[in-house]
């Protein structure tokens, strides 16, 4: 019988279909703060006014805003960004962006509680993988006080989970830090603001949610709640994300794809660990600068074949979820990708065949690398997927 | 465009496939807990020894146990239990049985933070529902000693933040809420409900499938909840008829387990259900019909009469059971049968000369009034009840 345990992280609320703005003086209200720091995405800022709705909104609740920070989270921004909202002793944080935004402020709010000031500073509290056993060392830190609420516009789904990437950009690899307290207490899914996210990047980033939902089922470690949830995301999102690429303007497929990658995010949201999809990817993001949703286009069809012998039942399931039963799920996934017209292949987000040894080694630094289903052992493996998805 | 907001309950963890004693034994230990307080099912107290299990895995720190609580939750009782464990001191309680214990824990722990010793002393923290349907909820200090559940049954109680209980003189059963009377922690064991009555069992599991059923067609549910409820309802129809077949089927009993928490996630985030829940209240306070009776009872003609208002629902209802196409009143009924449940009101020793007083006792519950389609008068619920008769 199948044996394990459901963590449920301190997350309080999730909001769909409310304006963004409201939804957030809500609970600007709610939880009484008084000085709110706005982490929020560059062109939102500069180029629409809905940052600008929100300052009005919160009037002298309003303490800074940060607007540069840019893909993969480079820690020296992080930096840069805990210094503004130190400054203006912020007691909340309210993130508006994509999935470096969310992420950064989670990072913000342990810079924040813990006085780190420059990159030397991260290190105590990241996340280390050991590249032979794969064992996780995960330090145990106090809380941050000062916590997020998160507006995400790409669905990448980082906001329901409780652990933050950022990029060192000495060493070029991208790390996570983790605590319970990190993740947002609230979540504000509004889909008309994702009307401004370029759609390239809100397709891409549904491909990572698929990629959240197929790997939570298909971890050794999942559980069979996350199942449910899973399985739920994947006959959701294939036809929410089909007629979001047919009509930008729909605000009901978008509402849809919220959905779609809210149920996807149960596992991560429960700890549940990812496969060799997400681990490669991460690699594929902190060392050759691909962009999240299109780590997934290029890893999750030849993780999902490489993987066949050991997932065989499950891919069965995840075939009939996404509404054919007799078909591979590596080629339906293959196939949405390209109705999507989203890059399949290594080269077409320039990843070439000299830079594959140096992905592999990165990858048995990955946490996630080590708890693919089936077993991913050596560099070599690795190689082995990567070839498949030239 | 739907909107709202999704509220998720301050539980710390599930665990799944566990060992009853081990599994209480070692979530004391990590929450640092010295004196633990059981409120346990009698039957399994005096007829089995898991109870002896758990006291022998807690060691020094059981502190003391209560296993008389009567079905519906009697305040007399629960004050009688939170006497038992104010004497003992307790940080921890710690329920193992049925939907009475589970919700008679949440109560106590009430009891223990405000002091509460006599039946008036309950009354400035009951839910007030105004003949309109609507709600007063008092907002009161949380509860500081937490409980953790080990539910025998598929009542699903454990994962919600409001406890029932029956005022034993006014017959009616009220409820009290705050965030922090939810199980910090709900611990899953298929081989402990071995244990359950197969009625019991079999009953409750049709209480899960009218929790997702009722979270599905409620116009204030949540789209993450809806894909969770279909996901119980794929799942239900399939293991509760295992369970029926082989009782001894540890994976099926795992199986109607999981769905059961999948098909309360509507109520864990505090949607209202609708009437089968409402009028399956006053059938259980006023009449004494066990809880997953009501639902066999009233779910099939509550869907019926809510039709005209729920029709698109209802489909996918339907075709997450694996019968699309077939009216989703007819689909519960079979399953119903297959369990062997009884089906209409007088299967259950409720004659027509009660439904008046049912009909008046259901427009003071709140989840008549946040029925799909609406119900405002006393003739609506007797359409029902006559539906069932």
């Amino acid at each position: 019988m199948r044996k394990g345990t459901f963590q449920i992280p301190p997350m309080e609320r999730v909001f769909f279909g409310r304006p963004f703005d409201e939804a957030i003086i809500d609970e600007v209200e709610r939880l009484e703060a008084k000085r709110v720091f706005l982490l929020v995405s560059n062109t939102l800022n500069r180029k629409t006014d809905e940052i600008e709705k929100v300052r009005q909104r919160l009037g002298d609740r309003f303490a800074a805003d940060f607007d540069e920070m840019p893909p993969h989270i480079p820690r020296d921004a992080v930096l840069r960004a805990a210094a503004v909202a130190r400054e203006a002793q912020a007691d909340l944080i309210v993130t508006i962006g994509g999935g470096s935004v969310t992420d950064a402020g989670k990072n913000v709010q342990v810079a924040l509680e813990h006085g780190i000031v420059d990159l030397e500073g991260f290190e105590p509290f990241r996340l280390k993988t050991d590249p032979a056993t794969g064992k996780l060392d995960a330090p145990s830190f106090r809380a941050p006080s000062v916590r997020q609420i998160a507006v995400p516009t790409t669905l990448s789904g980082g906001e329901f989970h409780q652990s933050g990437g950022s990029n060192d950009p000495v060493k070029n690899l991208k790390q996570s830090i983790r605590n319970p307290f990190m993740i947002p207490r609230t979540v504000i899914l509004d889909p008309k603001l994702t009307l401004h996210t370029p759609q390239w990047l809100w397709l891409s980033t549904g491909m990572r949610s698929v990629d959240h939902a197929i790997e939570a089922f298909s971890s050794p470690a999942g559980n069979p709640f996350v199942d449910g949830t899973s399985l739920q995301a994947l006959r959701i999102l294939p036809n929410a994300l089909r007629r979001s690429k047919k009509d930008p303007n729909d605000i009901e497929a978008r509402s849809d794809c919220q959905t779609g990658m809210w149920l996807a995010q149960t596992g991560m949201w429960s700890l549940v660990p990812m496969g060799g999809s997400h681990g490669i990817g991460h690699v594929l993001a902190g060392t050759c600068e691909v962009p999240h949703g299109h780590c997934t286009c290029v890893t999750l069809p030849s993780v999902l074949r490489w993987n066949k012998s050991a997932t065989a039942e499950k891919q069965r399931q995840i075939a009939e979820a996404m509404g054919d039963p007799e078909a591979e799920a590596a080629d339906l996934v293959a196939k949405l990708i390209t109705d999507l017209e989203m890059p399949d292949r290594l080269h077409m987000v320039g990843v070439n065949r000299d830079q594959f040894a140096l992905i592999a080694k990165n990858a048995m630094l990955d946490r996630w690398v080590h708890a693919n289903p089936k077993k991913i052992s050596r560099p070599e493996d690795v190689l082995e997927i990567l070839e498949m998805a030239v | 465009m739907r909107h709202g907001f999704q509220t998720i309950a301050p539980m710390d963890r599930v665990i799944f496939g566990a060992r009853t004693a081990e599994a209480v034994a070692d979530e004391a230990a990590a929450r640092g807990a010295q004196r633990i307080f059981l409120l346990v099912s009698g039957t399994l107290n005096r007829k089995t020894d898991e109870i002896a299990k758990v006291r022998e895995a807690l060691s020094s720190r059981y502190a003391g146990e209560f296993d008389d609580m009567p079905q519906h939750m009697p305040r007399d009782a629960i004050l009688k239990a939170a006497a038992a464990a104010r004497d003992a001191k307790t940080d921890l309680v710690v329920t193992i049985g049925g939907g009475s214990v589970t919700d008679a824990g949440k109560t106590l722990t009430v009891c223990l933070e405000h002091d509460i010793t006599t039946l008036e002393g309950f009354e400035p923290f009951l839910l007030k529902v105004a003949p309109d349907g609507r709600l007063n909820w008092p907002d009161f200090r949380a509860p500081s000693v937490r409980q953790i559940a080990v539910p025998t049954t598929l009542s699903g109680g454990e994962f919600h933040m409001g406890g029932g209980s029956v005022d034993p003189v006014k017959k009616v059963r009220e409820t009290i809420r705050n965030p922090f009377m939810v199980p910090g922690t709900v611990i899953l064991d298929p081989s402990l409900t071995l244990h359950t009555p197969d009625w019991l069992w079999l009953s409750t599991g049709m209480r899960s499938v009218d929790h997702a059923v009722e979270a599905f067609c409620s116009p204030f549910g949540s789209p993450y909840v809806d894909g969770c409820a279909l996901e119980a309802l794929r799942l239900l129809s399939r293991a509760l008829p295992r369970s029926k077949e082989d009782p001894c089927d540890l994976e099926a009993r795992a199986d109607c387990q999981t769905a059961m928490w999948l098909a309360i996630s509507g109520m864990g985030a505090l949607i209202p259900m609708g009437a089968s829940h409402g009028i399956g209240h006053v059938l259980g306070g006023s009449c004494g019909v066990p809880h997953g009776y009501t639902t066999c009872v009233m779910l099939p003609s509550v869907l019926r009469y809510n039709y005209p208002a729920t029709a698109g629902k209802q489909a996918r209802i339907s075709e997450a059971m694996g019968q699309p196409g077939r009216a989703t009143g007819d689909v519960i009924a079979d399953l119903i049968k297959t369990l062997a449940m009884p089906s209409t009101l007088r299967e259950v020793g409720v004659g027509s000369d009660q439904f008046e007083l049912v009909a008046r006792n259901a427009l003071l519950a709140r989840w008549v009034h946040t029925n799909p389609r609406k119900i405002s008068r006393v003739e609506d619920v007797l359409e029902i009840l006559q539906m069932a008769a």
